[in-house]
């Protein structure tokens, strides 16, 4: 039931009385009153709920103030008896599984931007063929997305045993998850305009592609898979750790082993790895855009 | 086909951006071939694949209350990994943006140590705190929350650096007191930017939390392995699946609560009187 | 002073790096004028209306606003004549993701306390206040929309209407249709001249758009290298004087 007041917005002369019920600054200051209320109430439910959450589990998981600082302490003892100073003769060892490593997540990017790529012209529905077509893949991307690396990596490893090649594979699909969907998100903020130039000249459906989606989508294409290639060098020293191969392999096994000060030099190592990919990838962005 | 129609300067980007194409195809070429890759690899990979997927289908659950345990172990770890997570790097970060920060140098250090922590996967970190302080659930939340740290700060830290400057200078003219100017002026905007970013990292740490048991740390990620090494691979895609719903489910909540905090006006308003 | 109300004495400003952007400006503002200030970028200008509300801290000279002491008001003193005068940006500076009421509203905070501002609590009555001036300046179908869901022009007037709610006794505006195109930038003069003239409010305006000054001012004061060079009505400034503030 609408109770409208029409508003007289020629007149700014003067002020209206707010003490007259109908008057605008009246009925607007109830609706105010209103937006506040039922603003605090969502934050309420909102805030309420996460509370609720984090006190559900911490309790659950028999955490407390203590837990924080027994975990440090023992941290920081760890780190000064066990993993200081780093065994640095065990370095030259660890050169070849940090080339393992390297090479892991080179072969993993490539596979991934294949198969992202494809999957992602077939996903948008910028460049998509048939919308149903589009919607499959959407998902299928979303689903690999939506599953860890490693989860992928074990069964994986039980499929193609031990080994960097099963890592390059796991890295591969599993960055599909990822670049998928930056690479469709991209695909679908590029201009139609230039598409529909092109359509409207005859050209077919791959031409188009070619000619009106592929330029645009360059720069993004670079960053992102620049970008993957430091999530691939992160998550390759992790798969090593279920098998796969490289420095995570090496890290695992020198912990089974209680070689604790190997296994910091293998920590060290896969830091250093990771910082200067990061620093690399960076350059190589800033030349190419 | 659609050329170009001036030659000369696409010329030197055509040589380079080819250029560019046939050394990433070396590359790739060159990598693979370090790879254990080898026919019989892929031949036989191809025999166990198949055999996997047969015994996989249907997806077998024999427990699942431990199942279930498991999985929520696995989310209250991240939601306590994220909680600690959050809460230090408020504090932390007001010391890494320049302009909050006491002294300049102190703000390159607190940077620097997040950029340290960041750089160490989550993952090393925890099997870190597992041989530091033992198995169980500490040793996970102790992992996420320092590696979210790691990238908390640092979006905390830019998001104050870049607030907007005319909003504190329009309100200090209008006679607010100082904690006015912050109440009204900066947190609005600061705090939508942390929520989505602490909510991002909740994501993030419910992932790493699912695959913490695979390194001894509990949760779901350890039956995971153990149904894989015994074989059982019915069972293991059964608690892939717990593991999927499980995200999945995380995913979809913290999406609902993202766009309940962050409401246009449109939503809001009802305009019925 | 019996209807001035802004006297300033041999205001000078040098910044850090040397600049003197201020070289000792001696003016007096009358209560109800509409004044414009123009000249070049980098004359001065900003600083000039920044030094008034100390924004900026002046390097030497004496401001008096209402016969209080500008230069030397501390804390909660400052606040009081800050709170007396309305200020508008060329970047509109309202709080993008607060609804339009919401942004005028902040022109109450100088007068609440510290603890009830800075958790919004305003009374019925400001609230009235702010929608009735949401009115005067047209925009009362946009109060609850948030502010950066306005167009350029929209937003201005809402930093007009902030201003407004503070009662103020002078408004001042630093380039305040700079951003704007032709249309919007003679709406939102037109706004601001208006509520000006209802409620005897004196305006001090930046612009370097001197068709505008000439069109809305009851009088013109030319800046040139932090000196006054020019200071009269609008039918005395010639092509001339403008030429050589501009040079």
């Amino acid at each position: 039931m609408k109770n409208t007041l029409s508003l007289n917005t020629g007149t700014i002369e003067g002020k209206l009385n707010p003490n007259n019920e109908f008057s605008l600054s009246h009925k607007l200051y109830r609706k105010y009153k209103r937006n506040q209320k039922s603003k605090i109430y969502h934050l309420s439910t909102i805030w309420g709920f996460t509370i609720f959450v984090s006190l559900w589990s911490w309790f659950g998981t028999n955490f407390n103030m203590a837990s924080i600082f027994v975990s440090l302490g023992g941290m920081m003892e760890f780190i000064m008896i066990d993993l200081l100073p780093p065994n640095f003769a065990a370095a030259p060892r660890m050169m070849k599984p940090m080339l393992d490593t390297i090479y892991m997540s080179i072969v993993g990017v490539f596979i991934s931007i294949f198969l992202s790529v494809i999957f992602a012209i077939l996903a948008s529905k910028t460049t998509t063929p048939n919308p149903l077509v589009a919607k499959f893949f959407k998902n299928l991307i979303s689903l690999i997305r939506s599953l860890p690396s490693i989860i992928l990596g074990i069964f994986l490893v039980a499929t193609f045993g031990l080994g960097t090649f099963t890592g390059a594979l796991a890295l591969g699909i599993s960055g599909v998850g990822m670049l998928g969907k930056a690479y469709v998100e991209s695909l679908e903020e590029i201009d139609r305009g230039q598409i529909e130039a092109l359509q409207s000249v005859g050209a077919s459906w791959f031409q188009i592609i070619g000619q009106g989606v592929l330029p645009q989508f360059k720069p993004s294409f670079i960053a992102w898979s620049l970008y993957q290639v430091d999530l691939n060098i992160r998550d390759s020293a992790i798969l090593g750790m279920i098998g796969a191969g490289g420095l995570g392999l090496t890290l695992m096994g020198h912990v089974r082993l209680f070689q604790y000060q190997r296994a910091s030099t293998a920590i060290i190592l896969i830091f250093i790895l990771i910082i200067v990919v990061e620093y690399i990838t960076a350059k190589i962005r800033e030349r190419l855009i | 086909m659609i050329r170009s129609t001036s030659k000369y300067p696409n010329k030197q980007k055509n040589y380079f951006a080819k250029g560019f194409l046939v050394f990433t195809g070396i590359l790739f070429i060159f990598s693979f071939l370090q790879l254990d890759f080898t026919m019989d690899k892929l031949i036989n990979g191809f025999e166990r694949g198949g055999f996997m997927l047969s015994r996989m289908f249907p997806p077998v659950i024999t427990d699942l209350n431990a199942l279930l345990g498991a999985a929520i172990e696995s989310i209250q770890v991240a939601v306590v990994g994220t909680l600690l997570g959050v809460i230090f790097s408020l504090i932390l970060s007001v010391f890494a943006a320049k302009n909050t920060s006491p002294h300049i140098i102190l703000s390159y250090l607190v940077k620097g140590f997040a950029g340290f922590v960041r750089a160490i996967p989550a993952l090393i970190w925890a099997i870190m705190f597992i041989v530091a302080v033992g198995l169980g659930p500490s040793a996970g939340i102790m992992a996420l929350a320092i590696n979210s740290i790691g990238m908390l700060v640092k979006v905390y830290a830019e998001s104050i650096e870049e607030m907007d400057k005319g909003v504190i200078e329009a309100l200090r003219a209008t006679g607010a007191s100082p904690f006015q100017v912050v109440m009204q002026g900066i947190l609005p905007a600061v705090m939508s930017i942390f929520i989505s970013w602490s909510v991002f990292r909740l994501d993030i740490n419910i992932r790493y939390a699912a695959i913490l048991g695979v390194v001894g740390a509990g949760g779901i990620g350890a039956e995971l392995s153990r149904y894989t090494r015994a074989s059982n691979f019915d069972q293991a895609l059964g608690v892939t699946i717990i593991i999927f719903l499980m995200v999945i489910a995380v995913e979809k909540i913290t999406v609902y609560i993202k766009e309940q905090l962050d409401l246009p006006t449109t939503a809001l308003v009802a305009d019925d009187e | 002073m019996s209807d001035g109300i802004l006297k300033i004495s041999k205001l000078t400003k040098v910044y850090s790096d040397g600049t003197a952007a201020l070289n000792g400006v001696d003016l007096d503002f009358k209560k109800g004028e509409f004044v414009s200030i123009i000249g070049p970028s980098g004359a001065g200008k900003s600083t000039f209306i920044r030094c008034i509300n100390r924004l900026v801290e002046p390097s030497g000279g004496e401001i008096l606003f209402e016969d209080k002491d500008v230069i030397k008001a501390r804390g909660q003193e400052l606040r009081n004549i800050r709170r007396q005068i309305g200020m508008i940006f060329q970047g509109h500076n309202l709080v993008k993701r607060s609804e339009t009421v919401k942004n005028v509203l902040h022109g109450n905070l100088g007068y609440m306390g510290s603890l009830k501002g800075g958790l919004g609590l305003f009374s019925k009555d400001v609230i009235e206040n702010a929608i009735g001036i949401l009115e005067r300046v047209g925009l009362q179908e946009q109060a609850f929309k948030r502010a950066d869901e306005l167009s350029g022009g929209q937003q201005q007037r809402v930093g007009i209407a902030r201003a407004m709610a503070q009662n103020p006794s002078i408004i001042m505006a630093d380039e305040p249709i700079a951003s704007l195109d032709p249309k919007s930038s003679e709406t939102v003069m037109q706004y601001l001249k208006k509520v000006c003239d209802e409620d005897g409010i004196t305006a001090l305006v930046n612009l370097h758009q001197v068709d505008f000054a000439k069109a809305f001012s009851d009088r013109i004061v030319g800046v040139r290298k932090g000196k006054i060079v020019f200071d009269g009505k609008p039918s005395d400034l010639n092509e001339d004087t403008i030429h050589y503030i501009y040079n």
